[in-house]
This record gives structure tokens, sequence and C-alpha cells, in this order.
């Protein structure tokens, strides 16, 4: 669906390169995420991709179409979902949205019906004449989205649409992509909440400081970034000794990963000599984890986990 | 299809904005009513303002009754009696405080004191003046009371010496008749004299209609934070269609503030006493000069709408840039009380030039032809501010994507 080649971006004033030698592929009808930290290029990103920002360098396709000669056509098959309540607070939602349907030249019946549909995948039916200014957050986000979906996009953008809404509502809209998905529509999705972009991507990217960190399909990524990961807690420090001894035990080095937390890469059979061991020091086990790290991790550890601003 | 969407949202969103309907058309018809009628007698030259004065006569003489009636018939001020008993003191501290602008004390020995006045005698009245008082007025109250004072004199002490009473007292002592000015007009037309009505209504109608800034610029701050201009952007609207589409609806607003406006003028303000509002007599010329001016007031609320960043800042810069070039533009003093550079100084401002050109329809009986150098100038402005705004609007639509 898409095919981002050597893509650069260099803001001139002030000078700053948001966008390194990208190079991407998304393909038809999967939820693509693309994640990183606040900076990182992932508004850039999407904003060249919608066609309202120039690109420096590089080549982008969508659908087939080249973003250098058809970015009307391309913008045509967009459908975006910002961050930011882009609607009019003093209209009800069906004055928003008939006003966002006029503009995408929709007209009588057709508009209408539009609007209607919209709302129905949304569940706006009910609220859509109350004055947007009044809904809830949840309600805001789905008048948000709706307003996304008027023009029948093949290409959906979502930038963090779930901030600051209840699990009721998240879930709702979680669940209304996976079922756009299913027919046949291809998402963009980036969000900082990263269980959201595990449980509803089927692919990733990871972008930081202008550059592809990581990309490709979500269960290779976590299986690549540790399938054979052991990760367990104790109710006491080990000293220096203890872990020395430990990692004799399973034949493998035993990293620190936290105050009385530790980490190795080892097989599953590992785990009995863990708790025999633990057994036999008088040592007492909180928690432990074997297989793949969730996508926190990988992030953060793709990222770096230091603070950024 | 996308043009009159963004119009008829637009109008949608103003409608429901009740400040902005506030700042629109009520305060600028509240401004007109307080104004016409606060100022009607200062602007109305025919009909005489009338300052009170406190007349304490002394005097049990023939001569101090008469100056009491003479005084009378002073036009532009009228005499209020105080009893004779009544303390100097008491009339001091009135005038003092400035219940009265002026108080005359007629003393017991008024008659002596005029035969004598001019030598070495005591002034034949005592004049006490609150320090409130207008140099102007007290110009004119002087002059009043000493032609007064000196053809008491004349007639009662001068003339009887000089044996000249047998050429009759009007041939002496009092003028034919009071010289009158002339109003003069352009082309000659006969014209009634400027009101305050037809000050205040230009003046506050091209005030209200540059207060389209405030909110503008505030809506535009708005969905440039909120993303809706990324939104719109992403659905194929182009920048020059989203600034034609501010355009048209305020222009309208402006049209219908100016149409209110001349209504509150013709027909409310006489209702509460003041004159009316004269009909222009070129409709076309009126029509020309508030377009002019509607479309310099857009552009200008534009300029301001893309320079800022904040809604803060907009309300900020266009409420203090609209006071300012109120002020310099001779909406809030008019500019023929102004001294001669200060007359010069406020034709930088372009509210000035809409109230020349609403002045030249209502007051100078100008045609449409006349009002053209001033709504040229004001569509150059307009221009100008929107030429601004769209380079400004374009480099900010960048910075938000």
């Amino acid at each position: 669906m898409i095919q981002i080649e050597h893509l650069s971006k260099v803001y001139v004033r002030p000078r700053h390169v948001a966008l390194r030698d990208v190079s991407l592929h998304i393909p038809r009808g999967r939820v693509f995420g693309l994640l990183g930290p606040n900076g990182a290029g992932k508004t850039t990103l999407i904003s060249i991709l919608a066609g309202i920002l120039p690109k420096s360098g590089g080549r982008v396709l969508v659908d087939g179409l080249d973003l250098d000669r058809e970015p009307a056509r391309i913008k045509s098959l967009i459908g975006f979902v910002p961050q930011h309540l882009a609607f009019y607070p003093t209209l009800t939602a069906r004055e928003n949205l008939d006003f966002y349907a006029g503009v995408l030249g929709f007209k009588g019946a057709a508009r209408r019906a539009r609007i209607d549909e919209c709302a129905a995948i949304t569940d706006l039916g009910k609220h859509l004449d109350r004055r947007a200014g009044t809904f809830s957050g949840g309600l805001k986000r789905r008048l948000n989205f709706a307003i996304g979906l008027l023009n029948k996009p093949a290409l959906l953008f979502l930038d963090e649409p779930t901030v600051g809404i209840d699990p009721q509502s998240r879930h709702f809209i979680l669940q209304s992509l996976l079922a756009l998905k299913a027919a046949g529509m291809t998402i963009i999705y980036t969000s900082h909440y990263l269980e959201e972009v595990q449980q509803i991507c089927d692919e990733l990217a990871i972008i930081d400081a202008g550059r592809i960190v990581v990309q490709g399909p979500m269960v290779e990524l976590l299986d690549r970034s540790g399938g054979d990961s052991l990760r367990f807690e104790l109710d006491a420090p080990l000293d220096e000794s203890g872990l020395t001894a430990l990692s004799a035990q399973l034949s493998a080095p035993v990293q620190r990963d936290g105050p009385n937390a530790f980490a190795v890469s080892a097989s599953p059979e590992a785990i009995e000599r863990l708790l025999a061991y633990l057994r036999g020091q008088g040592l007492v086990l909180r928690n432990l984890r074997y297989g793949a790290q969730d996508l926190e991790q990988v992030y953060l550890r793709l990222t770096n986990a230091g603070l950024r601003e | 299809m996308k043009f009159w969407s963004l119009v008829r949202k637009e109008l949608l969103v103003l409608g429901r904005d009740v400040h902005g309907l506030l700042v629109l058309f009520v305060m600028p018809a509240v401004f007109i009513l307080i104004m016409s009628l606060a100022m009607r007698d200062g602007f109305n030259s025919e009909r005489a303002v009338s300052v009170d004065f406190l007349l304490q006569n002394q005097s049990a003489e023939r001569l101090g009754a008469r100056l009491s009636e003479e005084l009378k018939q002073v036009e532009g001020f009228r005499a209020v009696p105080v009893d004779a008993a009544v303390a100097a003191d008491e009339l001091r501290r009135q005038v003092a405080e400035d219940e009265y602008k002026f108080a005359l004390l007629v003393p017991p020995d008024f008659g002596a004191r005029l035969k004598d006045w001019g030598g070495e005698a005591a002034e034949p009245v005592t004049v006490l003046m609150s320090p409130a008082v207008a140099p102007q007025s007290r110009l004119l109250f002087e002059i009043a009371v000493n032609q007064t004072l000196r053809k008491l004199q004349l007639e009662n002490f001068v003339f009887p010496s000089l044996g000249l009473m047998s050429l009759g007292q009007e041939q002496l002592l009092l003028p034919a008749a009071n010289l009158a000015g002339e109003y003069v007009f352009r082309d000659g037309a006969e014209r009634v004299t400027p009101t305050a009505v037809q000050q205040s209504v230009p003046a506050w109608l091209v005030f209200a209609m540059f207060f389209v800034v405030i909110p503008l610029s505030t809506a535009f701050l708005v969905e440039r934070e909120e993303g809706t201009l990324v939104r719109l952007q992403m659905m194929n609207v182009s920048p020059a269609t989203l600034i034609l589409a501010k355009v048209a609806p305020y222009y309208l607003v402006n049209q219908i503030q100016m149409v209110l406006m001349v209504a509150v003028g013709m027909y409310l303000v006489p209702r509460l006493g003041g004159d009316a509002l004269n009909p222009p007599d070129s409709w076309l010329g009126l029509w020309l000069v508030s377009s002019a001016t509607s479309l310099a007031a857009i552009g200008f609320a534009l300029l301001i709408s893309t320079l800022v960043r904040s809604s803060i800042e907009a309300t900020t810069l266009g409420g203090v840039s609209n006071i300012i070039l109120g002020a310099l533009g001779g909406v809030m003093v008019p500019k023929f009380v102004m001294p001669k550079f200060m007359q010069d100084v406020v034709t930088i401002s372009p509210m000035s030039w809409g109230l020349e050109g609403f002045l030249d329809v209502f007051l100078r009986g100008g045609a449409w032809g006349e009002v053209v150098p001033e709504a040229g100038a004001l569509l150059l402005f307009g221009a100008g501010c929107l030429a601004g705004a769209s380079l400004l609007f374009q480099r900010r639509l960048r910075g938000l994507a």
C-alpha cells in the first residue's frame, strides 16, 4: 500500500534533520504501528505521507501513486484522525460531520447516508444532535474518529486516538479498527499506549532521531527481541557471589534487571534448575516469566530508556 | 461545494459565539446610543448649550434689577437667582464643588460702582468661577457680563451726560442684529448641521467593523491549535480557499453591522431623544465605503490571526491594536476637535479613512465618486494585509504539519 524509499526531511529554520534515509514498506490491509519517542519524526513522516508537508528527498508511493505527481489523488485515499480533537465544539456532532462531508464533496442524500454510516461505525447515532463540546472524552474521540472515516478511506492514519478516555471507549475504538482492517482498510497507528499497539498491530516500525530503528511483523519482532528470555524477581537481594553461582547453575550469565530482578537467556529447562537452586539457598521467588518480551520492553531497549526532554 | 461548506460552518460557529456577537453588534449599538445622546448638545451648533450660573442681587436699586433682567437674556447662559441672604461662602462652596460653573454677585452699591467703573472704584460685580470651567466658556461668560455692564453704564451714566439720548437707545446701544455664520457644504448642497449621531454612527461602525479581529483571530487560532486546519488540508482544501472562506462570512457580518448601526442612528436614537441620522445621499457610496472598510478590517484581522501564536495573544494584540487605531482614527475623539498636528497624525489610521468615507456620504453630501479615494486606500490596505496573511498562513501550515 505504501512504499517509502530513502525518505529525508530537513527543516530549514531552525535547521533540524527530522527524517534520515527512511525506507519502509506498509502492506495493504494491515494495521501498521509507528512508534517512537516524542520528536522522533513520526508526525513528520505522517505529514509527508499525507501530502501536507514537502519532503527533502526520497520517494513515496501510495497505492502505486507517486506522491510528487499525484498528491491530490493520494489525499483522497487517506482518512486522518489526529491526536487533537479537530472539530468544532459549538456545533452538534451532526453539523460537524455535515461540514466535513460537504468539504469532501458529498451532496444531498449521499451525504446524509455517509454521515449515518460513520455514526453507526462509531456508535454516535443517539448523540448526533448534541453539541460536541458537551460530549464526554470518549464521545469526543469517537466523533474525531467518525470524521476521519467520512471519505471511505483506503488508508487511515490515527495519531494517538485513545488519549484520555475510559477503558470501554478505548476497547470500542480498537475493536472498530480491527473491524475496519477486516474490511480491507490499511491503518497506520501511532500511540504511546504500547499494549494497544501490541494488541492490534500486525506490523511495526520504531523510529528514533529520524531513523527507523526496527521494522517488521509484530510477532517476529517480539520473538527476535527475546524469545528465550527468563526473567524473575526474588524477595531479597542477591550478592555478587550468589549471582556468579546462579549463572553457573543456569550455564548462562545472569544479568541484574532491577533491585531484586534478574534476566538471563536460557532454554526452558533452565527454569527447573533455577527453582532447585533457589530452594537450596532458601530464597523466595516472587515472580517468573519466560518467553518473548512485551512491546514496552522491546521499545525501551531499542530507544534507550532515558528521558528525551 | 468546499467553499460554501466552509462559509456555512463559519457562520454557524460565529452565530453561537455569544461573546463575539456582543462585541460585533451590541457594543457598537450601545456606544452609538450613549455617544449620540450624551454629546447631542455639544455637537449641535443649532441647539445652544445652556450653562446655569448663580445670580445673587444684593442691590435694592433699579439698576440691580435691570442687570438681572438683562443677564436673563444672554444666550447660552441661564441665571439661577439666589436669595440675597445666602452667605457668599455658600456660593463659593457651590462653585468650588462645580455645582455651578459661575456665580455673579451684585453688591448693594452696584449703581455707584457701575458709575465709576473704569476708574479707581471697585469692580461693579463679583464673578466666581469653577476651576473646571472651560476657557471658552469663561471667555463667553466674561464677554456677556462685560457687554451687559457696559450697556447699563453707557445707558445710565455716559449718554445722558453727553446729551446723546435723543438719538434713541436702539441706535446707540444695541446691535441691529446678531452676526450669523454660514455652514459651507461641498457643491453648495444645503445640509443640516452635523449632529452627534452623524459623528457617532460612522465612528463606532468603523470601530465595530475592525473588531471582527477578535472572533476571527480567536476562531482561527483554535482551528490551528486543534488540528482542524491540518485535517482540512488533508481533505484537499487549499490555503487560498481557507482564507477566502473566512473573508466571505465576515464581509456579510460587516454589512449586517452597517445596516443595523445605520438603523440604530435613524430610528432608535431619535426615539430616545437624540437627533436622527439623515439617510445618505448616495446609497452606492455608502455600500462602497462600507465594503472597502470591511475588506480592510478583515485583511487586518487575518494578518493578526496569522501573526499570533495563542488565543490570548490574539485577543490582546487584536484588541489593543484596534483601540489604538480607533483613538488615532478619530473614533473616540472626533477629528474636528483635534489640533491641526493631530489631525495630520490621524490620517495614518485606516479607521480614519473609513470614517472620512462615511462622513462623506452622511455629512458632506458626497456622491459615490467622492468616496473613491478613501475606498481605494482601504482596499489597498486590505489587499496588503491579505497578501501578508496568506504568506504567513502558508508558512504556519507547514509549521503545523
